[in-house]
């Protein structure tokens, strides 16, 4: 087959819409270096449809486990349910068989209680140099990027916890509200990995919300 | 000029792309079946969700994939998994990286030639097409790995070798065995897995084009494999076991088909040889079998 100008001018415009595509890739995804300073158009290129984030249990891989932890609240009556482990029960279901819907449904909470402690790559670039002077605008920014981070975690963990509070409610029991709070417990350390207890958890105080209603299938029975 | 003419005439990866197509199907069956009952609660990202998008989503997703079975409108196929596969991880709190490297791959795969499932391809511009899909999946997963184990280099756990110790010590990602949790509280054990990881992930782009690349691929199914058992991630797991696959183009295929071929005829001439010998030396030694004697006549065996 002989290559004739209708085939090689719409070539050239693919390729060139690949190499363009695979130069903001690999700019985006390498370290902070001289190239990022200059050029930023990757950081608007890479998000929405094509975002990607390869670290995958790097720079270093989790090391606790955050566990979300529940009180349905009836302000009316005056009764709670008493703080419940909303995680564990999951990570034991999956633990027993891995092929499973636990798995994803496990990830729910934990995640949205990982969000809510963890700041992102970006976030810990900008607290850093908040750290050198709060009046910037980058710190105002990264006081911004924090509450935004927070209150969407807030409304995701809000979620899970109506949907326990509906899931364990019962005729007699209508609950309104939950406190939460989110608790945290490291690995032991590799020199003490043969230490048969954990070390005690620290906890996070989310705070009280307003349970939302919530529909479909019961996923705490 | 003969290179980029090549490019016009012959699809590249054209039994990865189809077993990559095929892996990408039963992933989607498989989040179908296991997610479809808690969409709402695994597909709620804000307080005014809409849960029976979700639900629409996860059901274009499964008919995308039954069409990705059939090996019928490839790219249509495609293009809808691409968006509501997009709108499902959008969406989700629980996603992973085999949901994010999912995502952009179904992006490229919508430039696939169709006729490749029936080994109908014309030479031309949609094959040139085809053929820059191939190398961005592949570019992509080669900037997927280099980037993962780069920046594992920067983590002083899986310099020292103790992060398998811990990933797989948390409640989350650790394994139900207690006999597996206490095999990676040895220092070897550990540190091996932990640097094979990370090794196994810088060397990647450096080993596609080589001939080792067949032994590293090995090696990568075995390590997702491991992945999948010890840390339950599964799904992330079929999906870079379908990219490994895809890395393998026609050409080593053609040597595994060849490899298997020989290995498969030796196996059944030394199975043939066998039989001959234990039948022969039975009608020497050993008593006579009801399939030895047929109508009170000797089968041909016994009667030679």
């Amino acid at each position: 087959m002989r290559l004739k100008a209708k085939h090689l001018i719409p070539a050239g415009l693919i390729a060139g819409v690949a190499i363009f595509h695979f130069t903001n890739t690999s700019l985006y995804n390498m370290p902070k270096n001289v190239i990022s300073t200059l050029y930023t158009f990757d950081k608007v290129y890479i998000s929405g449809f094509l975002s990607q984030e390869w670290g995958m249990f790097a720079p270093n891989p989790m090391d606790r486990d955050t566990n979300l932890l529940v009180n349905c609240l009836e302000t009316l009556k005056k009764t709670s349910s008493g703080y419940m482990n909303v995680s564990s029960s999951f990570n034991e279901l999956r633990m027993n068989n891995i092929f499973m819907s636990a798995d994803r449904v496990s990830r729910v909470p934990g995640n949205w209680a990982y969000l809510y402690l963890s700041p992102s790559r970006w976030e810990e670039d900008m607290k850093k140099q908040c750290s050198a002077d709060d009046s910037t605008s980058a710190c105002r920014s990264y006081r911004a990027v924090k509450d935004e981070r927070e209150q969407g975690a807030l409304k995701g963990l809000t979620l899970v916890a109506s949907r326990y509070c509906r899931d364990i409610s019962s005729p007699t029991s209508r609950f309104d509200k939950a406190r939460i709070f989110i608790e945290i417990v490291d690995v032991p350390r590799w020199s003490d990995r043969h230490v048969a207890q954990r070390p005690e958890p620290a906890m996070v105080e989310v705070g009280e919300v307003e349970l939302v209603p919530v529909s479909g299938a019961k996923v705490w029975h | 000029m003969q290179y980029v003419n090549s490019l016009f005439q012959q699809p590249r990866h054209v039994r990865g792309t189809r077993i990559l197509i095929n892996i990408i199907a039963i992933f989607l069956i498989y989040r179908f079946v296991t997610e479809f009952r808690h969409a709402d609660f695994i597909y709620s990202h804000n307080l005014t969700f809409s849960p029976e998008y979700a639900k629409i989503g996860l059901l274009l997703t499964l008919s995308s994939a039954v069409l990705m079975l059939m090996g019928k409108y490839i790219n249509l196929a495609m293009i809808v998994a691409t968006l509501s596969f997009w709108y499902l991880s959008d969406i989700s709190i629980s996603g992973d990286g085999g949901d994010n490297i999912l995502r952009l791959v179904l992006l490229y795969l919508s430039f696939v030639h169709p006729g490749i499932f029936k080994d109908q391809v014309q030479p031309g511009l949609k094959v040139f097409i085809h053929n820059v899909a191939v190398f961005s999946i592949i570019s992509q997963v080669m900037i997927l790995y280099f980037v993962a184990g780069t920046s594992k280099m920067q983590g002083d756990m899986w310099m020292q070798g103790t992060a398998m110790y811990y990933v797989l010590s948390t409640e989350e990602f650790g394994p139900a065995s207690a006999l597996v949790r206490d095999l990676f509280k040895h220092p070897f054990v550990t540190s091996f897995a932990s640097h094979l990881t990370m090794v196994y992930q810088v060397a990647f782009p450096f080993m596609i084009h080589n001939r080792f690349h067949l032994a590293w691929a090995l090696m990568g199914i075995v390590l997702h494999i491991g992945i999948a058992l010890t840390m339950g991630l599964v799904t992330f797991s079929l999906i870079m076991i379908g990219l490994i696959l895809f890395t393998i183009n026609d050409a080593e295929w053609a040597k595994m088909s060849a490899i298997w071929r020989g290995l498969d005829e030796r196996i059944r001439a030394r199975f043939k040889h066998l039989v001959q010998r234990i039948g022969g030396g039975r009608t020497q030694a050993g008593p006579q079998t009801s399939a030895q004697w047929s109508g009170g006549r000797m089968s041909p065996a016994v009667e030679e």
